[in-house]
């Protein structure tokens, strides 16, 4: 027989019998052990009981004569103190979802809600919505508003642009002081998605294409863009100042050089398009000879 | 006249309290199912004091131990159709009174943490323990000192959480082992060993009062 099988039984206070009682008598570690282990479970014995008071059947049966639980009520197995702030989070997800959940889950549609505003697109119109003939308005320009009150023109109009399906559209803002007021709705069109008043313009506002907008800068508008200040003078821009750590300073622009062309394209005073920000060669006159300087942003 | 006499005849009957000695506790259930109220206040009955006893060494308050046994009876009743007859009554009313049991004891440890940080001012009287009278006639309690049943009693309440419910289960309610295991959701090797490792811990605590004992017994 095993000893620390033995101890190990005798350990969960069972009572010895048979082969492990023969065992515990003639090994003297086990037999210790069960005089140890005999003892405790006879203190433990000795903790005593405690009983239940006379009333507590008529209190049970009052309770459930009466159908309520003595436990506070609770609601899929959750007590008032972990309902009511779950609630209260709940609640003030909600409210903020409501508010700004457009922004970050619609994709091109927003519902101003609590006010009169509705912003609809392109895409959430009706096809017949769509003017096929650019730049005529009937009963279903968007000049007009989803009550019949027409809307007057503004200059927040963008021209049309053409989609990809070959649909004239007409993009339509409402003006900035209705929309605050929201004195009325107002059925708005456009392509773009909706940008979060804390976003800010968009950087790089796309056309129908796709591509970068095409806008025109003075010549000096895009030279301030390289940190380069310079006054037109016959032949070209002839540098006045140079912003130390721009992108002209980096690319060797010096005062007094005559700036005379920007990606081959010849500097006057006629102005640039919006490529033109982007340039990369600039060739300069600089002690009678022209130097290339290539302008890295 | 005749129809009054009759009328508090069949009172009479009506109050006189029906035996049900002999009968199961799966019978008691069945007729509680059926509508038998006074089956169920026998049961309430036979197992008051055992689960009352039960909870109170659980937690070691007794005013907490008596609601914590009510709400138990409470529940078994309302949650009576969910009881199947494969499991003796004795093991699924246990289980239901450990669990709330254990959820009471997490709810202390919550309000013992808030009042660490200030939020929550804990009652250190309701801590107190409480001793009931123990009425029952004893022949050797009565030679145990109150002191020792004290000691006892706290010793078996500090031990951790995981190794009190078998160790009450086993050397106070006498449970088996497969019956304790059973109530805790646990295996029987784990029940086991959870025994055997408590009654570890009390004997290094009981230490002094052991070696009396084992005196006495040589």
């Amino acid at each position: 027989m095993n000893c620390n099988k033995v101890q190990n039984r005798l350990k969960l206070g069972e009572q010895p019998s048979g082969e492990f009682l023969l065992h515990a008598r003639s090994c003297e570690p086990c037999g210790r052990v069960l005089v140890e282990e005999e003892s405790l479970s006879r203190l433990l014995g000795n903790a005593g009981r405690v009983g239940a008071p006379a009333d507590l059947e008529a209190r049970v049966m009052t309770e459930i004569s009466a159908g309520q639980l003595a436990v506070p009520s609770t609601l899929f197995g959750l007590r008032p103190a972990v309902l009511l702030p779950s609630a209260a989070v709940l609640v003030i997800g909600a409210v903020l979802f409501a508010l700004y959940g457009p922004y970050f889950f619609g994709k091109n549609s927003r519902q101003i809600a609590g006010g009169n505003v509705a912003i609809q697109t392109q895409e959430d119109s009706a096809p017949n919505e769509v003017s096929p003939v650019p730049d005529t308005k009937g009963p279903d320009d968007p000049g007009s508003d989803v009550a019949g009150i027409p809307v007057e023109p503004t200059v927040n109009d963008s021209p049309s642009v053409v989609s990809k399906q070959g649909i004239t559209e007409k993009k339509k803002t409402a003006p900035p002081d209705e929309i605050a007021s929201g004195s009325r709705d107002l059925a708005t069109r456009s392509t773009e998605p909706v940008r979060p008043p804390w976003a800010g313009q968009a950087k790089d506002p796309k056309n129908a294409k796709g591509g970068p907008e095409k806008r025109s800068f003075s010549p000096r508008e895009v030279f301030l863009e390289f940190g380069v200040d310079a006054e037109f003078v016959a032949g070209g821009w002839r540098v006045t100042a140079v912003k130390p750590r721009s992108i002209g300073a980096s690319a060797g622009i010096q005062i007094g050089d005559v700036l005379r062309s920007l990606d081959g394209k010849e500097l006057s005073q006629a102005p640039l398009e919006g490529e033109a920000v982007g340039g990369k060669r600039l060739i300069v006159l600089r002690g009678g000879k022209e130097v290339l300087l290539p302008l890295r942003p | 006249m005749g129809l009054d006499h009759f009328k508090s005849t069949n009172a009479e009957v009506q109050k006189k309290p029906v035996s049900f000695e002999g009968v199961s506790d799966h019978e008691l259930i069945e007729a509680t199912k059926n509508g038998d109220e006074p089956a169920f206040a026998e049961i309430v009955r036979r197992y008051k004091n055992q689960l009352t006893n039960y909870l109170y060494r659980m937690l070691g308050d007794y005013e907490e131990s008596v609601d914590l046994t009510q709400e138990s009876f409470v529940r078994v009743f309302f949650a009576i159709d969910r009881y199947h007859s494969k499991y003796a009554f004795s093991t699924y009313i246990y289980r239901i009174a450990t669990n709330l049991a254990i959820s009471e004891m997490r709810r202390r440890k919550r309000r013992r943490l808030l009042s660490l940080t200030g939020l929550y001012q804990f009652d250190a009287e309701s801590d107190a323990e409480y001793q009931p009278p123990d009425d029952r006639p004893h022949a050797e309690q009565s030679l145990v000192s109150d002191e020792l049943r004290r000691t006892i009693g706290k010793a078996i309440s500090a031990l951790p959480e995981r190794y009190r419910a078998p160790i009450i289960l086993r050397e106070i309610e006498e449970r088996s082992y497969e019956e304790i295991a059973e109530i805790l959701g646990l295996g029987l090797g784990t029940t086991k060993s959870r025994i055997s490792r408590g009654r570890g811990i009390l004997r290094k605590r009981l230490e002094s009062y052991l070696e009396n004992s084992s005196d006495e017994l040589q």
